[in-house]
């Protein structure tokens, strides 16, 4: 069995009367690339400024390397990268002091890596942070992380300001860290990217953890919302495993699809003479219903509903 | 544990360099502009006392209770020019020193907490606390280069009575003072939930501070050594040279900045210690509709902040007037001095009017702060959401002319009603408030200018907000010094409180009065004009 790297036990958070985090449980083991996703509020980013010390929790414990993430925040993130999803930088350093900023910070780094990644990201490192667009301030944060030397890499969110080349790069390296063995925590909304690296993850929604496991194990996530057109008859679809909630027009027909009853669903598909088939992988949103329809729970909190405090950066006078 | 307390400071001295690296021009700036503050007038104070018998004259002038109030207090058997030079400047000294100490930590501290920068930071192997320790030590830095810098450069003047171990102690009590509105902003940051909020916290404790001072020299020493403000002018430079004060102050400045550790330990990224009192609401009032109702959502703190300030300040000015009369009646040699006989009341007017000239140029802070808040949405990007929708320019633009021009008037009626209610109740014979009201709304179009000159410089180039302020500056110190000089009365005109004539010991001046409204006014559609044209840009 290998090394535990992340272990967070009871997690809790408040924020005032706000409960973002309400017994947050999480393990991630050496070598992992673990996804975290949940929809907007749900609590990722609190989860990661707790792991980072940077917020302190209200209860429970959680443990980086085996160390308390507050009390020794600096000897972790000696081993730490981190992404942040919305990067805020001087606005007028360059882009590459800044790296290098962060890199000394760091007091490890590969400056030919830098030099290739600042090329593979297409990076101009000679520009005012001001200047930079969205996608190129995450550029920044990402650079610095993926070339210094780290044991773990916690990432939130980082591709939301990326375009999707930029995505491809930035999976390249997802994976080669994880070729060397790192360990990867990644929050997402997405569940499309989680699912093409991760290779486990957990979903939090209002603060709590509601499931955790291998891709495999989480069967019912990878569930692909299909829609066919065919010559033939489609009624007899409700028979074939796999399919759920179908819906049959005359010609097309939609469903939800387990992947793992792909083939049969298929070869069903390939006698009646289908035309068109559009399948998509399920948005948040469905994969939640979905959930709670397994579970029979369709309000999960009870006390505590998520109260959206004001904002606690803006102007509130 | 000492590893814990050890490690909460990791690597602070780079966090240092950061700052050092990438403001090095701010704060160039505001050292330059620091220190000339401080040491300036001392080359033109033998030019202005001229000889001995002049300096008695002016010590009789400079004890009424007016100026002390505004200033400080005169101490010593005899003045001399040291000493006048000490009461004329160093409370002032000390303000622009402490405005300086309060925007710069706020500025490195929650406002890159704000922006989030500092979160990158914190996950990086950085102790927790490094950026308060980093600015701690930037603020003693600083503030030691104006001590030596300004007490250095007056001892070079080498003016008569401004001797250098006077030059020392009176340089080392200003950054002293400096140190300790760092250390008490520092701690305020903790407490509050933003960089806004902060500053006008620490802006207010030093308003606090000033009017402590204010009644403590006037009535009550003690009142005085308990604000640094006042405290400073206990080192008696060029007379005792006492360094206690000096001491104190810097102690007190040690164990807040200590305290702010303290208390930043305690408290999460992007929070504050106090808490959040209102409940925020989840729908817009029927105010926030259009873009004036955002536009006075924006503002309206800030405004009312400053209303209050002008308010308080105008009744503490006041409330010198029933000492006032008596030190007329007291002093022959000030009545003869004023050129009037034996007609209290026109000494008094006299005075009022100096006071009231004081109070319209704070007045022009809030009018400014208003027009820049424009620009200043801008920079944070926020003005994209506004523009981006169906709203003219125009009407933007227009909704902050409305309002400054409001601002402006909002506050001389409040500088009228201040001093009136005041007034009224310390003084044997009171000023009728239709008087006041006149003393006011005299001024009134020089704060519209401002607000005009604010505008314009929004509509057509926003970085160059600094005039705004430089230029305020100037007509502060025109005011507050240029009477007591010998300058050209051109000089005096380039500001337009030395252009209007200040009734009733000048008389009124239709053509001036409403010249300079119609400037205003014009400014600001010469800014709208730019405004319509320009990029809005971060
Ligand atoms: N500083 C704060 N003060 C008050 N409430 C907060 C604060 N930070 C977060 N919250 C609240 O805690 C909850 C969790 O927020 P968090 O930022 O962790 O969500 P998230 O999962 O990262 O969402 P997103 O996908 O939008 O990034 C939200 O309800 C949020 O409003
Ligand atoms: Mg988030």
């Amino acid at each position: 069995m290998s090394q535990t790297v992340i272990s967070m036990r009871q997690i809790t958070k408040n924020f005032g009367r706000v409960h973002a985090l309400s017994g947050v449980d999480l393990l991630v083991r050496a070598g992992e690339i673990y996804g975290f996703i949940g929809p907007n509020g749900a609590g990722k980013s609190t989860t990661i400024r707790i792991l980072l010390g940077i917020l302190k929790s209200d209860g429970g414990s959680a443990r980086v390397f085996g160390k308390d993430a507050w009390h020794d925040a600096v000897d972790i993130h000696q081993r730490v990268s981190y992404v942040p999803g919305d990067v805020n930088l001087w606005p007028n350093l360059t882009g590459g002091e800044v790296i290098d900023l962060f890199v000394r910070l760091k007091k490890s780094g590969d400056k030919k890596y830098r030099q290739e990644l600042i090329e593979r990201f297409d990076f101009d490192p000679t520009r005012k942070c001001g200047t930079y667009s969205k996608g190129n301030r995450q550029k920044v944060a990402l650079i610095a992380a993926f070339s210094t030397d780290a044991d773990l890499y916690i990432l939130d969110e980082p591709t939301s300001g990326l375009d999707p080349l930029m995505e491809m790069v930035f999976r390249d390296c997802v994976r080669k860290v994880a070729d060397e063995g790192k360990t990867v925590f990644l929050s997402s909304h997405i569940l499309s990217e989680v699912e093409q690296l991760c290779t486990k993850l957990s979903i939090i929604r209002q603060g709590k953890i509601v499931d955790t496991g291998s891709l495999r194990e989480l069967q019912h996530l990878t569930r692909n919302q299909v829609h066919v057109e065919a010559l033939g008859d489609l009624s007899g679809l409700s028979t074939v495993p796999g399919v759920h909630d179908l819906v049959v027009k005359p010609g097309e027909a939609e469903f939800h699809l387990d992947n793992t009853h792909t083939p049969q669903v298929m070869s069903y598909l390939a006698r009646q003479g289908a035309t068109r088939l559009v399948s998509a992988p399920p948005t948040l949103e469905e994969l939640f219903m979905s959930h709670y329809e397994l579970q029979g729970d369709s309000e999960p909190q009870a006390d505590g509903e998520l109260q959206e405090a004001s904002e606690p950066k803006g102007d509130s006078e | 544990m000492s590893t814990f307390v050890g490690s909460l400071s990791a690597q602070w001295t780079a966090l240092l360099r950061l700052i050092m690296r990438r403001d090095r021009w701010v704060l160039s700036a505001w050292l330059v502009g620091v220190i000339f503050f401080c040491v300036f007038f001392v080359p033109m104070m033998p030019e202005m006392m001229g000889t001995d018998s002049e300096t008695l004259v002016l010590g009789e002038m400079m004890k009424n209770p007016a100026m002390v109030a505004m200033c400080g207090i005169l101490y010593g058997e005899e003045p001399t020019i040291g000493i006048i030079y000490t009461q004329l400047m160093m409370v002032w000294s000390a303000v622009v020193v402490a405005v300086m100490n309060i925007l710069l930590v706020v500025r490195y501290t929650r406002t890159d907490e704000d922006e989030g920068r500092l979160e990158v930071i914190r996950s990086l192997p950085t102790g927790r606390q490094a950026h308060l320790v980093a600015v701690a030590s930037l603020m003693v830095y600083i503030n030691g280069v104006v001590a030596l810098a300004s007490g250095f450069i007056m001892a070079l003047f080498n003016v008569e009575s401004i001797d250098v171990a006077g030059c020392v102690v009176y340089a080392a009590a200003l950054g002293a003072c400096g140190l300790v509105f760092a250390g008490l902003t520092m701690v305020v940051v903790q407490l509050v939930h933003s960089a806004r909020g902060a500053i006008g916290l620490s802006l207010g404790l030093l308003g606090g501070f000033y009017l402590l001072r204010a009644y403590g020299d006037v009535s009550s020493e003690t009142a005085s050594l308990l604000s640094p403000l006042g405290l400073i002018m206990r080192t008696y430079p060029f007379y005792d040279n006492k360094w206690g004060p000096v001491v104190v102050l810097v102690a007190v400045g040690v164990v807040l900045m200590l305290v702010s550790f303290v208390l930043g330990a305690r408290r999460d990224l992007g929070q504050g210690l106090m808490p959040v009192l209102r409940r925020a609401r989840a729908h817009g009032s029927r105010f926030l509709a259009g873009e004036w109702g955002l536009t006075w959502r924006l503002t309206r703190g800030t405004i009312i902040g400053w209303a209050i300030t002008i308010f308080i300040f105008s009744a503490a000015y006041a409330s010198v007037m029933g000492d006032m009369e008596s030190f007329i009646d007291s002093s022959p040699l000030y009545q003869q001095l004023m050129g009037i006989g034996d007609d209290d009341q026109e000494v008094a007017k006299s005075v009022v009017v100096m006071l009231v000239s004081i109070m319209s140029i704070i007045g022009c802070i809030p009018v400014l702060t208003t027009a820049f808040k424009l620009s200043s949405e801008e920079s944070k990007g926020r003005l994209d959401y506004v523009v981006g929708k169906t709203v003219s320019r125009w009407s933007l633009f227009a909704g902050y002319g409305v309002l400054v021009v409001l601002v402006a008037a909002l506050m001389q009626a409040l500088t009228a009603i201040g001093f009136y209610s005041v007034a009224l109740t310390v003084m044997d014979e009171p000023f009728t408030f239709e008087f006041l009201a006149k003393v006011c709304l005299n001024l009134l179009p020089a704060l519209i200018f401002f607000g005009g000159l604010g505008l314009m410089i929004v509509g057509w180039a926003k970085k160059f907000t600094w005039i705004g302020w430089a230029y305020l500056g100037g007509a502060f110190l025109l005011t507050f010094l240029g009477g007591m000089l010998n300058l050209p009365e051109w000089v005096a005109k380039i500001t337009p409180f030395g252009l209007l004539p200040h009734w009733p010991t000048e008389s009124f001046s239709v053509p001036i009065w409403l010249g300079l409204v119609v400037m205003g006014l014009a400014l600001m559609v010469v800014g709208a004009v730019g405004y319509r044209n320009r990029d809005i840009t971060a």
